[in-house]
Formats: structure tokens, sequence, C-alpha cells
């Protein structure tokens, strides 16, 4: 009878630790709810957003290389216009080369949406939903959701405002967070896969409703919580971005459904 | 313009309650700067961009397929040669579905004359590939009285929508329920597949489309 209880309660070990496992270098995140800063209908105001596995550092400028090598239609001198503006890259010395300009162990930036989510394809992944991103990024060090540390809050702020003349920091050298996930904050801006989705609430039937949230201040003063304002600006730079554009300090990191889903 | 001025906006509202004014509307080059401010003003193709800041390039290079309303698999470039008015929709949209296709006919259609109408295609393409099966979208265009020799309405995979959404700069969002909340777009193509007009919203004149058409004939 002991044995029976025994095995049994090896099984289940194993199931459990078997369900753990996550691709290496990944982190399993949540389940857990993000609370949309504009809720973009009465329904929303708190999405359930299931278990996923995410990247525990952005790519870096190595990662993406290695990407670029094997995928010639991705190289700065063969991209199409149609999949990235004309910064693409531009950081490194050349084509697959990334020079002085260029750490091995940076993120990777000036980027396109179309190139991230290439990246990840090719790595068997996909880009994050901001839903998923968002929940990975409400975590502090020792909490899921950090919205009540008003220190740690402080401290994105300040490098939301902070001077970034100097080079890009190296991926993975922050504290990781409550999921183990590195450098969601203070060191770059992150793709994600639905990032045309932002500030489109409402309803578009009626005409403008886009364009009402997309230019009018009302949407402001209706936010959920006045003290997010990192989350305000993280949804204002995403609203400004189209999928060609590449910016010095917005990269991308990877995410993957669990295998069980 | 738009863009912009949003932006000058959201950071006015911003500015009341953090520290931030100042850093946010700075202009510089994007290596150089703040960590806000070269990022977001970075974001927005800097001068001699055209009206909707949208690539020179062919939205048919990027080769997507997708399936037409008899279940046909289905290039995108299937009208490459002509003139081509793109668009997205999902057809149980009650309001802007049967809209945008009476703009297209009574707006853009009816203001060409019948040589360039003759040569002229149009592209509806769904956001809910889960709902709108070939089937769905063949009892629509013809509820609809729509030409299928010269229109084609067209499902895809879920990627290959986000994909054509981006190149088209298509804002979309699934809503609870199965509804979708998005922007309004529509676009004319060159032969080869450019966009050389733009038309955000239905509330909007069609005529930079129309004007298209009618000088140029594409």
């Amino acid at each position: 009878m002991k044995r029976v209880v025994f095995f049994i309660a090896m099984i289940g070990v194993c199931i459990v630790a078997e369900a753990e496992v996550s691709p290496p270098n990944m982190s399993r995140v949540g389940p857990g709810p993000y609370r949309p800063l504009y809720p973009p209908t009465d329904k929303e105001k708190e999405i359930a957003v299931d278990a996923f596995f995410l990247d525990r550092r952005p790519v870096t400028n190595t990662e993406f290389l290695a990407f670029v090598r094997e995928n010639a239609k991705w190289r700065r001198d063969k991209i199409s216009g149609l999949f990235a503006d004309e910064r693409y890259l531009s950081h490194w010395t050349g084509s697959l080369d990334l020079g002085p300009g260029a750490d091995a162990e940076q993120p990777v930036t000036f980027v396109s949406w179309f190139a991230a989510k290439a990246y990840c394809e090719s790595r068997g992944g996909r880009l994050p939903y901001e839903a998923e991103w968002e929940l990975a990024a409400a975590a502090n060090e020792s909490s899921a959701d950090a919205k009540d540390d008003p220190v740690w809050q402080r401290r994105i702020l300040d490098w939301y405002s902070k001077p970034a003349g100097r080079p890009l920091g190296k991926v993975g050298r922050s504290v990781p967070n409550y999921w183990g996930v590195f450098d969601l904050h203070g060191l770059i801006w992150e793709w994600v896969y639905d990032y045309n989705a932002a500030l489109v609430g409402g309803d578009n039937r009626e005409q403008g409703g886009t364009e009402k949230l997309r230019f009018c201040g009302t949407g402001a003063l209706k936010a959920s919580d006045k003290n997010k304002y990192a989350d305000f600006m993280r949804i204002a730079f995403r609203s400004s971005l189209e999928a060609r554009y590449t910016v010095g300090h917005l990269g991308f990191r990877c995410a993957r459904d669990l295998e069980d889903k | 313009m738009t863009k912009k001025l949003f932006f000058l906006l959201m950071f006015a509202v911003g500015a009341q309650f953090t520290p931030l004014r100042g850093a946010a509307l700075q202009r510089s080059s994007p290596l150089a700067g703040y960590a806000v401010a070269p990022t977001i003003s970075g974001a927005m193709p800097q001068g001699g961009a055209t009206s909707w800041n949208g690539a020179p390039a062919s939205i048919y290079a990027g080769g997507w397929e997708l399936t037409d309303q008899d279940g046909t698999k289905t290039p995108l470039d299937v009208f490459k040669g002509s003139p081509v008015i793109i668009t997205m929709f999902y057809s149980s949209c009650p309001y802007s579905c049967p809209l945008l296709i009476e703009s297209i006919k009574n707006k853009i259609e009816k203001k060409t004359s019948p040589s360039v109408r003759k040569n002229l295609r149009v592209l509806l393409i769904t956001f809910d590939p889960t709902r709108d099966t070939p089937e769905k979208l063949k009892k629509l265009a013809s509820e609809k009285s729509i030409d299928l020799t010269r229109w084609k309405l067209l499902t895809a995979k879920e990627d290959v929508v986000r994909d054509i959404a981006a190149v088209l700069q298509v804002k979309y969002r699934p809503l609870p329920g199965g509804d979708f909340s998005h922007s309004s777009i529509i676009a004319l193509l060159n032969p080869d597949g450019v966009i050389t007009a733009r038309v955000d919203g239905l509330n909007q004149p069609f005529e930079p489309i129309v004007e298209k058409l009618v000088i140029t004939g594409r």
C-alpha cells in the first residue's frame, strides 16, 4: 500500500516537473491578470493572460547576426523597404559585421516589427502579445504585481527620463524579476506582436472612434490609474509605431506558447 | 502631422503629473539625446515622407497567400497589372461593413469613368478568418451584388492578416464576444502594388483616391 502511494506521489512529482520545464533561456510567466491603463471596453478592465514562456533576456546583436547570416532576406543590404525603414541595423558596421558600434551582448535595436517577428518564428517562437509583455513587466523582484511598490515605479520613471546618449547596457545584467525575466525595464523598449492594437478602443463602427481615442485628451482623463505613468508612456510609444519603423532604443524578445496548449 | 499633435497633447497632459517635461519634446538623432525623446520622435519618419509615411515598396513583395470567396488559393498580387482598391473588414460587423462596400461603390467607382472602372479591381480582406469562411464571404458578395469578376473577398491565416494589416497601417484588435475594433483604411495600389493613395476613416473624403484614378487611370 505504502509503495503504491509512493509511486503515485512520484508520478505526481514527475508531472509537475514536466509542466515546469521551460525552454532554454525562457521563463514561464503567468497566468495572471493584465489591467490595461485604458480598458478598451468595459469587459476588458482585467484581461486574463494564460501562462506562456518568455525569453529571459532581450535578443542580442550576436543572436540577431546569426539569424541574418542564415536568412539573407533580412540582411540590411537585401531587405525590402516594405519590411524595414532605411535605418534598419544601421548601427552595425556592415551587413554581416557588428563592428565597434554594436556590442555582442547589447540588445539588438534598429529592428522592425517584421524582422523581430521573423527572428522569433525562425526560433520556433513568436513575439509576445502586449498583454503578455505587460503582465511580465508588472512584476518587481519579489512580487508578480508591483503596482503598490512606489520605489520600483520611481525607478522605471527615472529610466524613462534619463539621458540616453551613453551606449546601451548589456543584456541580463539587471536583477531578474519575480518571473526570472531580465531587462523588461531600464534597457530598451520592446516590440509586441499586436503593437497595432494600441489605442484602438471603443467601437470604430461609430465613425471616428479610433480618432477620438488617438487624438483626444479625454482618453488620458479616463485612465484607470493615473500613477501608471510608465504604462502610459509605453502605450503612447507603441501607438506611434508602424511595422517597418526601426528605432535606436527599440528591440525585442520572443515568447512561446506552453506545450500543452 | 496628426501623430505629432497627438504626442504634444499626450505630453501636455502627462506633464501635469510627472517631471518629464522638457525631455519629452526633444528631437535628435536616435543615437543621442534622451531615452524617451529620441525613441518617440525617432519613430516618426523625418522630412520628405509621403502623407501616410509609408514604404515606397510594393506590398506584393510580401508574397502573402490568401483564400478567396470560392475557396481558391489566391496570392495578394492576383490583380497585379491593374489599379487595386484594398481594404480590411469583417463580415459580421453590422455597421461599417455595409458602409465600406457602399463607399467603394458609390464614392470611388461611380466617380470614375467606365473605362477606368473596367480596369479597377477591389480586394476586401477579413480580420476574422475564424468566422469569415469562403462560403460566408461568397454569401455576402451575393447579398451586396458584388461583381466578382473585379472584386475578391479574401480570408487568410491569422498571421497573414496581421502582416497585411501592418503594411496597410491598419490598427485592429479582437474584442471579447468576437467583434473587432479597427481603423478603416482604404488604399489604392498602382499596378505594381505600391500604395499611391490612402484614406483613413469612412467619414473622410475619398478624393485622394478618386483623383489619382481619374487623372492617371491607375
